[in-house]
């Protein structure tokens, strides 16, 4: 048992050993990566490109949120109030992660750098970092740098204490010393972006604008579950009228009656706002859950559909 | 001579404890607690009981186990309890009837692969020895709002928790089957309004209305 027990040790002592080796290396980062994050602006880049890619990800936490304002099949009649509580929702979950772009300097700083390894080779990088030195280059970046800041204003986690106007200005006269480039530069920015490195630089910045878009897609989720509760509050205080009646009934789906009194359900299993799955059933009239069904909706009629709640002791109903 | 001998002795020592599955059991603990245990044919209630045992072989080393049943000899894993009436199901063609998930796929089985299902009912365990499981009629299944209880059980046939107990809610119709009676879904037969019985293998299940809820008792 003793020589079993030192077998153990030794391996684990072999383990660690490799383990430290392994880290140590990840950590030797190549002095071309080091320059190129640098001259290739590529946090910044992909922060702003993050945060326009973001929108997708705030879309559906207001969705989300909306849901819990009022559930699905309540909103009819309230075009209005929906269009409000979705700009409310929006600007609260702005102001919510507003800053927070900034609060992961070395966790940005790790993915910069694990990217430009992972997607660009030694020479591929010297060649990128030549590129972005050249007139051209530098002006091309400047231009893609001050149009995604613009077009990620009042997106969510921006700084949003600028006004538009001066990013709107910063693009334009970024854009327009690019088209002032000479024809020789512009040449070489198309051959860069065309080769091969160029190519693979393209592959790293998207895979940077992926990582800040989930991580930001991410602290989304994180402040819906932590702000529900206060940002339905505050879109219910503010709008009032404008919305359905508050319920606890959770919406389940519709119910249509066919010409032969056949019930058909479709049920909607809903998860984050999103349609998980969607479920037909059919209850005709001599079946033992038609009478469960119907009682639900007792004064449909062939032809009618009816929305259908679940309130929290389970019982069904087509009213909010 | 000797030397070999106990060479292979530490050997097969070596391979006994690291073998996947080889175990060294703590003792079992009653942990029922406050849960509503189903009913046993005897007409007692059920006991919950755990245990911890280390597993060198095991991915974490560890492993927990579950018995229900009148001692934590003679009952068995509830998970199996629910994987065995889910495959008593399956194999009558009752889930083949049913929608597949759209959210849970398939899963490798002991015996070929599992399409995991799901359905318009919540299932709750109400007896063991016999088995007899109820199935309340509720679209809020299909749409995956039915509140989750604090115990439940999983299985790969279902996306959904299976619950067990002696009450359950008094919304919908209700159905029930039993895997040892080789009995296929069936409605629960009402007496009147607020009673109904489930017979099998000479133990009578009475389910009384009180209120919101059927509350079951063995006679």
């Amino acid at each position: 048992m003793r020589a079993l027990a030192s077998g153990w040790v030794v391996a684990a002592i072999a383990l660690a050993s490799v383990l430290a080796r392994d880290a140590g290396a990840t950590q030797h980062h190549a002095p071309s990566i080091a320059r190129l994050a640098t001259v290739s602006r590529a946090g910044d880049l992909a922060l702003s490109r993050g945060r326009i890619t973001a929108q997708d990800h705030l879309d559906r936490a207001v969705a989300m949120t909306v849901d819990a304002v009022s559930p699905p099949g309540t909103w009819a009649g309230h075009d209005d109030g929906l269009a409000r509580a979705r700009r409310e929702l929006a600007r609260l979950f702005t102001a919510a992660t507003t800053g927070d772009e900034h609060a992961r300097p070395a966790w940005l700083s790790y993915v910069v750098r694990h990217s430009l390894e992972m997607n660009l080779d030694e020479a591929e990088r010297l060649q990128a970092i030549t590129f972005y030195e050249s007139p051209g280059g530098s002006a091309w970046l400047a231009k893609r740098l001050t149009e995604s800041a613009h077009r990620a204003f009042q997106q969510p986690f921006g700084p949003d204490g600028e006004a538009e106007a001066p990013l709107a200005a910063a693009a334009t006269a970024a854009a327009q010393a690019f088209e002032r480039l000479p024809a020789d530069e512009r040449e070489a920015v198309r051959a860069f972006t065309e080769s091969p490195a160029g190519d693979r630089l393209r592959c790293a910045e998207d895979y940077l604008r992926l990582e800040v878009s989930d991580g930001f897609g991410s602290d989304l989720e994180l402040v819906a579950a932590r702000q529900q509760t206060e940002f339905v509050a505050t879109v219910r205080g503010h709008l009032g009228d404008a919305l359905p009646r508050s319920t606890d009934k959770i919406w389940l789906g519709t119910v249509t009656m066919e010409s032969d009194r056949t019930l058909a359900a479709t049920i909607e299993h809903r998860d984050a706002a999103r349609v998980a799955g969607r479920y037909e059933v059919r209850y005709a009239p001599d079946t033992r859950h038609h009478a469960d069904l119907l009682a639900a909706v007792p004064t449909i009629a062939p032809g009618e559909t009816r929305q259908l709640f679940r309130d929290p002791h389970g019982r069904m109903s087509d009213r909010p | 001579m000797r030397t070999q001998i106990v060479l292979a002795g530490f050997v097969l020592a070596a391979m006994i404890l690291i073998a996947p599955g080889s175990v060294s059991a703590g003792p079992w603990q009653d942990t029922t607690g406050e849960r509503d245990m189903p009913w046993l044919g005897n007409g007692t209630r059920a006991r919950f009981y755990e245990r911890d045992t280390w597993c060198l072989g095991c991915p974490t080393g560890s492993r927990h186990e579950q018995h229900w049943g009148k001692r934590f000899l003679g009952g068995g894993s509830p998970y199996d309890t629910v994987y065995r009436a889910f495959s008593f199901l399956d194999k009558a063609g009752v889930l083949a009837q049913w929608p597949d998930s759209k959210t849970a796929g398939s899963v490798g089985g002991a015996t070929g692969t599992i399409e995991t299902r799901t359905s318009p009912y919540v299932f709750t365990v109400v007896m063991l020895e016999p088995t007899i499981v109820l199935m309340r009629f509720d679209l809020g299944a299909l749409a995956h709002v039915v509140p989750q209880p604090e115990h439940y059980l999983l299985t790969p046939f279902y996306d959904q928790p299976i619950e067990y107990g002696t009450r359950i809610p008094a919304t919908g119709s209700l159905s029930w089957f039993s895997p040892d009676a080789r009995q296929t879904p069936t409605p629960v037969v009402l007496d009147g309004p607020d009673r109904g019985t489930i017979t099998i293998k000479g133990v009578q299940l009475v389910l009384t209305r009180h209120g919101d809820d059927w509350i079951t008792t063995v006679e």
